[in-house]
């Protein structure tokens, strides 16, 4: 899982100029059907509740709505008009491969603090990470582990008596 | 008040000046914490003050809250991700820089503006003192809804690119911010039989998941630093050319100053609307052809100064009212209580040299703070060109300890990783996270002064109190500002030869 030749990454809160690349048209539709449920959603509980409670959900929720069906229709629109625009350059992987690692990767390392806990966690996930992705010599390796992890001891679980998270296990 | 004076500067000891520092030190390293602001440095500090002597605890306490805003410059804009709440209008133009090698000149402006933002509060509060009474009784919930009702029409001019998915971005953020419990009756709200929900979407872990991790996400795709190959090396210029241009753009500065110290006067407003309502005025202001949210320096110098500005403002109801105006100012308050001084009317009679005292540390704080940073910043701007390898698994890890620590919640590690999935989702589909944001953090402050308002005044709101009149003007004025900028924004694009 070694990273990318091309640049792919982000710039900034907000992409701008030369951002992340186009997303298939058929995900930004999907996206957009997403976002509509959810807010369709949103609105089905609010007669359940009183009137003070569903007033500003109601005045937020409904124009919301309708903004993102008219979005979901555009973009729509737009799908259909650039259908079969081929994206994929050749030799490079399946669309979507790489972003599914990338968020795996970071799940991956929520999930093992949530586990075993941040000391333990974190003890795998650093070195896994710049071993398997990013190639790093064992030396390296050792010495940012080391770097993140040392300071954050000394500074809040000895200087300042703050505990780590233990885990689900610990 | 020259005794009270005097009796200020001769409390400024060198052991007092030295927990100063120690408090300023602890509220830069735990702001580099992705999540953690100076509320968490003056609770962890607090035990420690117990036994120290008074003067010296209130300094350390106040200079770890007052600075830890200009920890969050250096993570904003070196990583993309807020300190914590109140830096989230520092990644808009920041981080961008970042990415074009310009990291020297964003900490720069970011520290300078922070500084003088903060020195201005601090005068700010030494002047507004004796007419502090009759201006915040006239302030009430009606007008704090229509304050927050502008910040977020003026700042939707930020949410750039698709104006469409920046207003569904911003309803999105919004209907988050009513989940969990309403304010006036308590009704639970798209809980789902979730204790954990009852409190509502934990903010610091959204707001770490949806600037850190998600940009995470997209460095471990792109597998390349921060800054792009063809950016410039950072270099001592920089910061020098970022210092400049917090001189050049002294209007901002000022005036953004000026907004933070009013704001921080007004409690419950906070740093939060400080930044984005001097990050909107910013942009009003700037001749930047740089469009903002782009890597604009005067986005950056707007809501640092008045951020750090707003600390100073927000002293006046916490020290003349014994109503804190924000978090961290509730927490000096309970310092101020276990040391003996009770605010209120009297401490500005009985206790203007402890007053006095805090204004002084307020500035010193501040300079010291910048100092530091200023000596470090060469460095830290090198830290854009380290790889992803090694960036990523920091970032990450540093994210997922101060989303945990704010609250010591596990679930609050979820809420961090499902939020860096949706702001990477949002990032890559150009929906504002920006927006998102905004309306998330803003959103519990506009139903609270709502149902207020609505139980004050009822449907009778605007004629009796006619500011609301004012503001709804000003609101169709600045959305059809907005309206127009978009469509010149999009005919200069169509028409530009690129």
């Amino acid at each position: 899982m070694s990273p990318a030749s091309s640049r792919q990454g982000s710039h900034g809160p907000e992409p701008s100029g030369s951002g992340p690349p186009e997303p298939k048209s058929s995900h930004e539709v999907i996206v957009a059907a997403a976002i509509v449920l959810v807010l369709a959603a949103a609105l089905v509980p609010l007669p359940g509740y009183g009137a003070q409670a569903r007033t500003l959900p109601l005045v937020v929720g409904v124009p919301t709505l309708l903004l993102a069906i008219a979005n979901l229709v555009r973009v729509s629109i737009r799908a259909r008009h650039a259908a079969g625009d081929r994206r994929s350059t050749s030799g490079a992987p399946a669309v979507g491969a790489r972003p599914l690692a990338a968020i795996a990767w970071t799940l991956g390392a929520g999930a093992l603090v949530l586990v075993l806990g941040f000391l333990v966690g974190a003890l795998i996930y650093l070195p896994l990470f710049m071993w398997l992705y990013g190639r790093q010599p064992p030396l390296r390796i050792l010495l940012v582990t080391l770097g993140i992890l040392g300071p954050l001891y000394i500074v809040f679980v000895r200087l300042l008596d703050v505990a780590y998270y233990p885990g689900l296990v610990g | 008040m020259l005794e009270a004076i005097v009796s200020a500067l001769s409390s400024l000891s060198p052991t007092l000046l030295l927990w100063m520092t120690a408090g300023v030190v602890v509220g830069q390293v735990v702001a580099v914490i992705p999540g953690l602001g100076g509320v968490m440095a003056m609770v962890l500090l607090l035990p420690f003050t117990y036994t120290m002597d008074p003067d010296a605890a209130i300094a350390m306490l106040l200079a770890a809250a007052a600075t830890a805003g200009t920890g969050n410059t250096i993570t904003g804009v070196l990583f993309g991700v807020p300190g914590s709440a109140m830096g989230v209008a520092t990644v808009f133009d920041g981080y961008p820089m970042a990415q074009r090698g310009q990291a020297g000149r964003a900490l720069g402006a970011g520290l300078l503006a922070s500084a003088v933002g903060g020195i201005i509060g601090a005068i700010g509060l030494a002047a507004i003192i004796p007419v502090v009474r009759p201006i915040v009784q006239q302030i009430g919930p009606a007008e704090f809804f229509a304050l927050v009702l502008i910040a977020m029409v003026a700042i939707s001019r930020i949410g750039e690119g698709d104006t469409w998915k920046s207003l569904v971005a911003g309803g999105l953020g919004l209907m988050l911010a009513f989940v969990g419990q309403e304010p006036s009756t308590g009704t639970l709200r798209y809980a789902f039989g979730s204790l954990y929900l009852w409190d509502g979407i934990a903010l610091v872990p959204a707001i770490v998941g949806l600037f850190a991790l998600s940009e995470m996400i997209s460095l471990t795709i792109g597998g390349n630093p921060i800054a792009s190959d063809d950016a410039g090396s950072p270099s001592t210029s920089g910061v020098v050319a970022g210092l400049r241009d917090v001189l050049v753009q002294w209007r901002i500065t000022m005036s953004s100053s000026l907004l933070g110290t009013g704001i921080g006067v007004l409690p419950g407003m906070g740093g939060v609307a400080a930044q984005f309502l001097a990050y909107a005025q910013a942009e009003r202001l700037s001749k930047n052809e740089i469009p903002f949210g782009q890597g604009a320096v005067e986005g950056i110098i707007g809501s640092d100064a008045a951020t750090n500005a707003k600390d100073g403002g927000s002293l006046v109801p916490t020290l003349a009212f014994g109503i804190p105006g924000s978090a961290p100012m509730a927490v000096l308050l309970g310092a101020l209580l276990i040391h003996g001084v009770q605010p209120g009317p009297s401490v500005l009679t009985e206790r203007l040299d402890t007053v006095w005292l805090l204004i002084f540390v307020l500035i010193l704080a501040n300079i010291v703070a910048v100092a530091l940073c200023l000596s470090f910043s060469d460095l830290l701007a090198r830290i854009t060109r380290v790889r992803a390898a090694i960036i990523v698994p920091s970032v990450v890890t540093l994210s997922l300890f101060g989303a945990y620590l704010e609250s010591n919640r596990a679930p609050d590690i979820l809420v961090a990783l499902a939020f860096g999935v949706i702001g990477y989702v949002m990032q890559r589909h150009r929906y504002s996270r920006a927006t998102l944001v905004i309306g998330l953090v803003l959103g519990g402050i506009l139903e609270r002064n709502y149902l207020l308002m609505t139980q004050l005044y009822g449907w009778d709101a605007i004629q009796r109190r006619p500011f609301l009149a004012i503001v709804g003007v000003a609101l169709l004025v600045a959305a059809g500002s907005t309206v127009r900028a978009r469509r010149r924004a999009r005919r200069d694009e169509q028409g530009s030869p690129l």
